[in-house]
């Protein structure tokens, strides 16, 4: 069975190209041969008042043609996810980074659509503490460190990407919406008590997760 | 108005940094399941079912015997009476069966006491078969833990150790203590709820002052594992 995200990015993917092939755009004599923007994913700076994880993520864009993207991402990120551990407490810490290449296009004349893809791979740390308890009394309650080092996890997405001019007669800043789909290729397996959290990924039992992020683009 | 709500603001906050010590622990340990067969009582019940079943099958000889001894008799007070003269004889030889089938007929009476009784002791046996008696107390020797039972109870739960892979304990049964000695391996698992438990797998029996024991041969985990030991 079909699961609706994947549905919506389909059809997502599929009027990114209908839209590419069928919008007028600027002559080719307007056509920069490279557009450099950077942009930041506010969206993860809203994370950072709580308690549960902080990250910060940004991106280089150099746009050849205006079509062709070379896109190049890097985040920070610390996870302290609730259900890591029932009876302990968890922390994932560590760095990513993401290339890839695509399409992009003029949706509208304030608009821009996307597709691309990425390779991606995150360096990062466990750390937590468990806590048991004797029901007899019998003995100690059980506390035990976890700390793994330099743990590391690859992974595709597909990005679907939208963003729109914030000024009226300028392409300086743009807002836009990336939503991904990513799919684990293979990271450090633990026993007996494996990777919970990937920094940039998600779950490491997900095997493929959807995620969306908001960006704030500066364009050069 | 504005005051009250940041009373009320600030106590949330308060309450909300309350650190909770328990709030990320999980009660849970390792344990194995023990059973105690006082082998000696069972014992006594089947040397007692013996007897009885013995008494059972004299009495039933004896009856016999009794009632063949009566006919020849008969045979013999016929004869008698039909010309002999021997009626002093006669008379000896009738009170003697009439003493012996008053002796016979005691036995029957008592005999049906032990058809009551037979059950009785069977139910007991039964009863003991299932390890079902009063434990004083169990200690983990080595530590200041002595668990001490008021009731009487079929299987003994024992707690094995986080951090170890052996332990030894004294169990006292009736006032006399026998010691029982594991080993074992700890492991830890996640469980569907996502708690990190330790747990233990080939379990053992190293040695026991029981009298003999059934030892565990496969999936010797906690919490599935019992041991059935016999005094």
């Amino acid at each position: 069975m079909v699961k609706p995200y994947l549905l919506f990015i389909f059809s997502l993917s599929l009027s990114t190209l209908s839209f590419a092939q069928t919008e007028q755009v600027d002559s080719l004599a307007s056509t920069r041969s490279v557009t450099t923007s950077l942009y930041i994913d506010y969206g993860k700076l809203l994370t950072i008042p709580t308690n549960i994880e902080t990250k910060y993520e940004g991106g280089l864009e150099l746009l050849f043609i205006e079509k062709f993207p070379l896109i190049i991402e890097v985040g920070q990120a610390i996870l302290t996810p609730e259900g890591a551990y029932s009876n302990g407490t968890y922390e994932s810490e560590g760095t990513y980074f993401r290339v890839g290449t695509g399409y992009f296009n003029q949706f509208t004349a304030k608009n821009n659509i996307g597709i691309s893809f990425r390779y991606a791979s995150s360096t990062f740390s466990e750390n937590g503490r468990i806590f048991i308890s004797s029901p007899s009394e019998s003995q100690e309650d059980y506390v035990q460190n976890i700390k793994r080092e330099d743990l590391t996890a690859n992974w595709f997405e597909i990005v679907l990407n939208t963003d729109m001019r914030l000024l009226k007669d300028s392409d300086l800043f743009r807002l836009g919406l990336k939503l991904r789909f990513r799919m684990l290729a293979n990271y450090d397996e633990q026993t007996p008590i494996d990777v919970y959290s990937i920094p940039g990924y998600g779950r490491s039992f997900d095997k493929t997760i959807p995620a969306a992020n908001f960006f704030l683009k500066v364009t050069f | 108005m504005k005051n009250s709500l940041s009373i009320f603001v600030i106590f949330l906050l308060i309450i909300s940094c309350d650190p909770c010590d328990d709030c990320d622990s999980v009660s849970f340990e390792p344990t194995i399941s023990l059973i105690f067969i006082n082998q000696d009582s069972i014992q006594s019940i089947d040397d007692s079912l013996a007897i009885i079943s013995f008494n059972d099958s004299s009495l039933a000889a004896n009856i016999d015997s009794l009632s063949i001894l009566r006919d020849s008799l008969e045979t013999i007070n016929d004869s008698i009476q039909n010309g002999g003269d021997l009626n002093s004889e006669k008379m000896a030889l009738e009170d003697w069966i009439m003493s012996r089938q008053s002796d016979s007929l005691l036995f029957v009476i008592k005999n049906l006491g032990t058809d009551t009784i037979t059950p009785i002791l069977n139910q007991t046996k039964a009863s003991i078969n299932t390890g079902l008696l009063k434990v004083d107390q169990i200690e983990i020797l080595g530590t200041s833990n002595v668990f001490s039972y008021e009731d009487s109870a079929t299987t003994w739960s024992i707690p094995l150790s986080y951090n170890e892979d052996f332990n030894q304990y004294e169990i006292t049964i009736a006032g006399v203590p026998r010691l029982i000695e594991l080993s074992y391996s700890t492991f830890q698992e996640l469980d569907q709820e996502r708690n990190v438990l330790i747990r233990a797998k080939d379990i053992q029996v190293v040695t026991t002052t029981f009298d003999s024991f059934d030892n565990c041969e496969e999936n010797c985990v906690d919490g599935e594992t019992i041991f059935t030991f016999y005094f």
